[in-house]
């Protein structure tokens, strides 16, 4: 009989361990020759320059970056599809990366190219157009009490971010400079991450856990119907459009590091949902895991599959993420019978 | 003691009027049912007494104060809700049963009572989606007693359940009912003979009449209350055992 | 190479043998095309197809437009419609109502005909007709000699088959593959493309350009010439309306636009320079297209001198001192140049060694290590970055570019674009990379 009765530390034992692994490996492996031993050595505190400034400066802050946007993306995918109750739900679906595309296209017209406490302006740029593309989707939907139907969000999003496309492709067409540099950044991924990105993202991670966690319960009871969460005092109209700004929020400046990434919102808290069950808590930390461990190992796949230079992480992850996404379809159609 | 009144209630979906400047008084503890053929509106009149749909006509108070004045919160610890559909959620029995105890943010309180009183010992651990229906039920009633409130509104809760469970489920209702008001909103006549002290019969956006089970089964108003039609009526009265004579 | 012989035949089938095969009784012309190349070349793209009712212009993709007008014979005498037939085969053809008088241009060549009367001039040499000219079902008939006399071309007649080879001044397969043919010298021309533009300002034809993409930014006039939309979604409509005599296409159109535009009967060169001799064939046969040849082959000598020049200090650089370059086009990712493409073929025309060579794909997106290990001798910035971005990046200090300064920012358009300024390019990079003498 099927059980929920899975003691949350038997599940992080493995998990963590994975972690770790992928952890070293990212740290060991690269173009540049630093076997395990030189790893610990550089990480004790030893080692010879060159190997400290590629462990320390290159290939920590790079795991570190796709450690923090992996478990974002698992979080705020989490989020999403708890709210809709629709496991099909990633995090841009309300169209937080056309905002930042947009935002890209705006930042390349403006001629922006320096930096602000490390992080490229540009980036800003993009995490602001999100910012606002959020918050003015929760501000329309509440103008017109349309919290109570989620398929009005839905809509919402999906119209704003087609005419946030709608404007970009008309900044993209009508200057070359952005038609080539808006391509380039859709490439971004992890290639250049550096420690303050990851600095940035600590935040909006720490902060969305400690939220779910709280709430966990909520989303619990939220889970089974509004109704129920409504009897039992859950004030929807406020709970629903929190959780979409921390989900989106969250998601938003992962793009700001990592630019867009497919599947990995998608597929991870499907994967965490099999190990761990639906309760929120345990799900969310697993999850989190998940996240943390699956994207620096895509991460290491897209630098490692050709010698000496990279596959964009999206073609990686759709790659994989694709094929799942299918047999999950199948798997809910079937299960509707 | 507690309360529910209602006095001269109207509600309508658009143009479409449901209920009709509806009144309808409950002072004593007790399984109450409101019975009513399928769109007549019961289900509409627990969703505004719980605050999720609003009321713009009529007054309501619960325990003798006004609804309009009640937080969510408060609604939260005053009245217990059960809706008809049961949810479809691989959450452990326990993780359920402690819901009751959300509006009042204290963990743990009284679930182990409820799971002793509920004989659910064996099985707290396991999964909702792995029990049967009736035993589902006995977990989401095992929420109502945690949450132990004043009034208890329940729909059709006797949907889908086989004769055992719905005895079981019938016997919780009474159990309820002597602490709460346990207002339940159904169809089915012969549980509602068992179960209930009061029947009130929703017809027409109106509470049409008000009596015990026996009287209003045999009184000839439910024919009209149920729609049964002329040709139907005698095997109406076979099939529910009412003797029309007596 | 270019003197493709097109034979236009026109067969005629006399009415009694058509009775055999037909019961009905009228006469029936078919007159259809017959091809004779010289043995160099392949078949044209044009093919004019001639039948009872009407005539088609056919291309060999099939696409084929009918003209609205009936070929025939009398006495003997081959008559074909005079506006159709000239302006089909890219003449021009005015008619001036006050004397009647018909001015026919056909490239250089110039003729001249009027109304009611029996004779004609072409090219200086009058023509004399059976009898006077006339206007049948409002199309000027035309004695198929006098029309050859104008083309300079070559009038065969046998029995019942009249046919002329006339000569084309442009006929090459573009990079498409496509015949692009041309009669006469084209002075209305659309470039699609920012380094074709360079291309026909640097052999002076700059005033016939009637059209531009909205990318060519080079000389500064060309920005002040009417724009067509970008070369990936040019408006088809407008290139239309300024009927172009042909469209100079580079890299990255679209071939859907491409065939509509054919579709339209327009004309059309496309082409796909990879390498710096790529650019001299382009040069050449804009030159030759637009009748400049002396022009483009003065300015390929020129280019040609600029390049030899360094190839020969080049030569005498052993493969020791050579140096180590890192170009990067993008910075957030780090992207490079791979092998096929104009940058790379610089950097080794420059002597020097692309540490991106060996990478997969154009555009190959790079990680620091990668660098770092390669230590280059000297960094290219070519869109994004600054000097001090560089610099700060981690690990980068060890570079032997970043210790020596030798970091450049350029203009990408003269490393990528590939117009006659690539010369530039290359002379840049030889100074980067070794200095000035």
């Amino acid at each position: 009989m099927e059980t929920t009765n899975n003691k949350l530390k038997f599940l992080l034992i493995p998990l963590i361990f994975i972690f770790a692994v992928i952890f070293l490996l990212s740290l060991s492996v690269g173009d540049i020759n630093t076997p395990l031993k030189t790893v610990f050595k550089v990480l004790t505190g030893n080692g010879d320059a060159l190997s400290r400034s590629v462990i320390i400066q290159i290939r920590l802050p790079r795991f570190l970056a796709a450690a923090a946007v992996g478990s974002m993306l698992a979080i705020a995918g989490l989020i999403m599809q708890t709210i809709f109750r629709n496991p099909l739900v990633d995090p841009y679906f309300l169209g937080i990366s056309s905002a930042a595309e947009l935002g890209i296209s705006v930042a390349i017209m403006l001629g922006v190219s320096s930096t602000l406490f490390g992080i490229s302006i540009m980036s800003i740029i993009a995490f602001s157009f999100s910012v606002i593309l959020i918050f003015g989707i929760v501000k329309i939907a509440r103008l017109k009490n349309f919290l109570e139907s989620k398929i009005a969000i839905v809509l919402l999003g999906i119209a704003i971010s087609y005419m946030l496309s709608a404007v970009n492709n008309f900044l993209i067409f009508y200057k070359k400079d952005i038609f080539i540099k808006s391509t380039f950044w859709a490439l971004k991924g992890f290639n250049t991450a550096n420690i303050s990105e990851f600095l940035f993202a600590v935040p909006f991670l720490v902060a969305g856990l400690i939220y779910i966690l709280f709430n966990a319960k909520k989303m619990n009871i939220y889970l089974s119907s509004d109704l129920t969460a409504h009897s039992l005092g859950i004030n929807l109209s406020k709970f629903v459009p929190l959780m979409l700004a921390v989900s989106a929020l969250i998601a938003a400046a992962s793009v700001m590091i990592a630019g867009s990434i497919s599947f990995i919102g998608l597929f991870t808290p499907h994967i965490g949902r099999l190990i761990a069950g639906e309760e929120r808590k345990k799900l969310t930390i697993v999850t989190l895991l998940l996240g943390a461990t699956l994207l620096p190992a895509f991460d290491l796949i897209s630098r490692t599959v050709l010698p000496s230079q990279e596959i964009p992480i999206n073609i990686i992850t759709a790659l994989i993420g694709a094929p799942f996404f299918i047999y999950l379809f199948f798997r809910s159609k079937n299960a509707q019978h | 003691m507690h309360s529910i009144n209602i006095k001269g209630l109207c509600f309508s979906y658009g143009k479409n009027n449901v209920l009709n400047n509806l009144d309808l008084e409950i002072k004593e503890n007790g399984v109450y049912c409101l019975i009513g053929k399928n769109g007549s509106g019961k289900t509409t009149l627990l969703k505004i007494l719980i605050k999720f749909l609003p009321h713009k006509n009529g007054s309501i108070s619960i325990n003798e104060k006004d609804l309009t004045l009640f937080t969510l919160k408060e609604i939260s610890q005053t009245i217990g809700f059960l809706e008809s559909e049961m949810p479809n959620i691989p959450l452990s029995i326990e993780e359920i049963i402690s819901w009751g105890n959300f509006p009042f943010e204290k963990a743990d309180r009284q679930i182990q009572d409820v799971v002793n009183e509920l004989h659910l010992e064996n099985m707290k651990d396991k999964n909702f989606l792995s029990l049967s229906t009736g035993e589902r039920k006995r977990v989401l009633l095992g929420r109502i007693f945690a949450q132990s409130p004043d009034i208890v509104l329940i729909d059709e809760p006797f949907n889908f359940l086989d004769p055992k469970y719905k005895i079981e489920v019938s016997l919780l209702l009474k159990k309820l009912g002597e602490k709460s008001i346990v207002f339940i909103a159904t169809h089915d006549i012969e549980a509602v003979q068992f179960v209930s002290e009061k029947v009130f019969v929703l017809s027409n956006g109106k509470i049409q009449l008000e009596d015990t089970p026996e009287k209003v089964i045999k009184s000839s108003f439910i024919n009209k209350a149920f729609d049964i039609p002329k040709s139907l009526r005698k095997k109406f009265e076979q099939f529910y055992h009412i003797d029309a004579n007596s | 190479m270019f003197e493709i012989r097109m034979k236009l035949a026109i067969i005629l089938l006399k009415e009694t043998h058509m009775k055999a095969i037909k019961k009905s009784v009228f006469v029936i012309l078919i007159i259809s095309i017959i091809f004779i190349s010289l043995p160099t070349t392949s078949t044209s793209n044009y093919q004019f197809d001639y039948s009872t009712d009407s005539i088609y212009i056919r291309d060999t993709l099939n696409n084929n437009f009918m003209l609205p007008y009936k070929p025939f014979i009398k006495n003997n005498v081959f008559l074909i419609p005079l506006r159709a037939t000239v302006e089909s085969a890219g003449g021009i053809v005015e008619y001036n109502k006050e004397d009647r008088s018909i001015l026919l241009k056909y490239g250089n060549r110039t003729g001249k005909l009027t109304l009611g009367k029996n004779t004609g001039i072409a090219e200086n040499k009058t023509f004399i007709f059976a009898e006077k000219l006339f206007v049948i079902n409002g199309r000027t008939a035309i004695d198929i000699r006098y029309v050859a006399l104008l083309v300079n071309g070559i009038l065969n007649q046998k029995n019942n088959s009249c046919s002329i080879t006339f000569y084309p001044i442009f006929n090459e397969k573009d990079a498409l593959h496509h015949n692009t043919t041309l009669y006469t010298e084209p002075h209305r021309i659309i470039s699609l493309g920012a380094n074709i533009t360079e291309i026909l300002y640097a052999i002076g034809v700059d005033d016939k350009i009637i059209g531009v993409s909205n990318f060519s930014d080079y000389p500064k006039d060309a920005k002040n010439k009417t724009q067509v939309g970008g070369f990936f979604n040019p408006s088809i409509e407008k290139i239309f309306a300024l009927s172009p005599d042909i469209i100079l296409i580079a890299r990255g159109t679209p071939l859907s636009v491409i065939d509509k535009l054919r579709a339209l009967g327009l004309k059309i060169y496309t082409s796909d320079p990879h390498t710096i001799d790529d650019i001299y064939t382009l040069i050449l046969a804009v030159g030759n297209i637009t009748g400049n040849m002396e022009e483009s082959i003065n300015l390929i000598k020129k280019l040609r001198g600029i390049e030899n020049n360094i190839t020969d200090k080049v030569k005498n650089i052993p493969k020791a001192n050579k140096k180590k370059i890192y170009v990067e086009i993008w910075n957030n990712p780090q992207i490079s140049v791979g092998e096929d493409t104009f940058v790379n073929a610089l950097i080794e025309g420059a002597g020097g060694i692309n540490i991106t060579k060996n990478l997969k794909g154009d555009w190959p997106i790079v990680n620091s290590e990668y660098i770092i290990k390669e230590n280059p001798d000297t960094i290219i910035l070519l869109y994004a970055s600054t000097k001090t971005d560089i610099e700060k990046r981690p690990g980068w200090s060890e570079i032997n570019a970043v210790k020596n300064g030798e970091i450049y920012i350029e203009d990408p358009d003269i490393f990528e674009r590939p117009s006659p300024r690539i010369l530039n390019g290359l002379t840049r990079l030889y100074e980067i990379l070794y200095g000035n003498d």
